[in-house]
C-alpha cells in the first residue's frame, strides 16, 4: 500500500472528494470515541475492581454523570 | 483474546452517485484512500492500548524490577493484560450505550 499522495486526490471527482470528506469526519467522530473509551479504561481499572463488570460499568456511568453534572453547574453559575 | 476496536468497518459502498469518466480508477483510488485511514486508526487505537496497559501493569505486577522477569511477574502481567482489555470492552459497550441513549433524547 503507498502513500497518500497529493496526485492521488486530484484525480478523483468532486463526488468522492466529497464521500472522502464525508469518510474521515465520520471516522474523525469514531475515532474521538474511541480516545474516550482509552481514557475511561485507564482511569476505571486504576479506580476500582477490574474483575467485576458492574464495577466499571458504574465507574464510566458516575464519571459522566459527573461531567454532567460540573457542566451544570458551571453553566448555572456563568448565567448569574 | 476476544477483543474488538472498530477499524475493520465493513462498510462497503452503498448507493454511491456513479461517477463519470474513468470510474474504476477513481473507485480503486478512493477505496485505496479509505483503507489507509482505517489502518491508521486502528495501528493508533493499537499504540494506544498497548501503552495503556503496559503503565497499568507494570505499576501493578512489576513492584521490584529485577534482573529478568520472573515467572510470577509474567503470571501477574498475562492476567493484568487479559483484565484490562475485559474492562476495555465493558466501558466500550456501556459508554456507547449511553452516547447512544442520550444522543436520542
Amino acid at each position: 500500500m503507498h502513500q497518500i499522495s497529493k496526485n492521488d486526490i486530484s484525480q478523483l471527482d468532486e463526488a468522492s472528494q466529497v464521500e472522502l470528506l464525508k469518510f474521515v469526519e465520520s471516522e474523525n467522530a469514531k475515532a474521538k470515541l474511541q480516545s474516550s473509551i482509552h481514557m475511561f479504561t485507564d482511569m476505571c481499572f486504576k479506580k476500582c475492581v477490574p474483575t467485576i463488570t458492574t464495577g466499571n460499568a458504574n465507574c464510566v456511568d458516575r464519571f459522566l454523570d459527573t461531567n454532567i453534572f460540573v457542566v451544570n453547574k458551571i453553566s448555572k453559575s456563568m448565567q448569574k | 483474546m476476544a477483543f474488538s476496536l472498530f477499524g475493520g468497518s465493513d462498510k462497503k459502498d452503498s448507493g454511491v452517485a456513479p461517477v463519470s469518466g474513468d470510474s474504476s480508477n477513481v473507485n480503486s483510488i478512493k477505496e485505496n484512500l479509505q483503507a489507509q485511514i482505517l489502518q491508521e486508526i486502528a495501528l493508533t487505537n493499537a499504540t494506544e492500548l498497548i501503552s495503556k496497559i503496559s503503565n497499568n501493569c507494570y505499576e501493578k505486577c512489576i513492584l521490584n524490577p529485577g534482573s529478568s522477569l520472573s515467572a510470577a511477574d509474567a503470571a501477574c502481567l498475562d492476567q493484568c493484560s487479559e483484565k484490562y482489555i475485559q474492562a476495555w470492552n465493558t466501558i466500550s459497550r456501556r459508554y456507547l450505550a449511553r452516547v447512544q441513549s442520550e444522543s436520542r433524547n
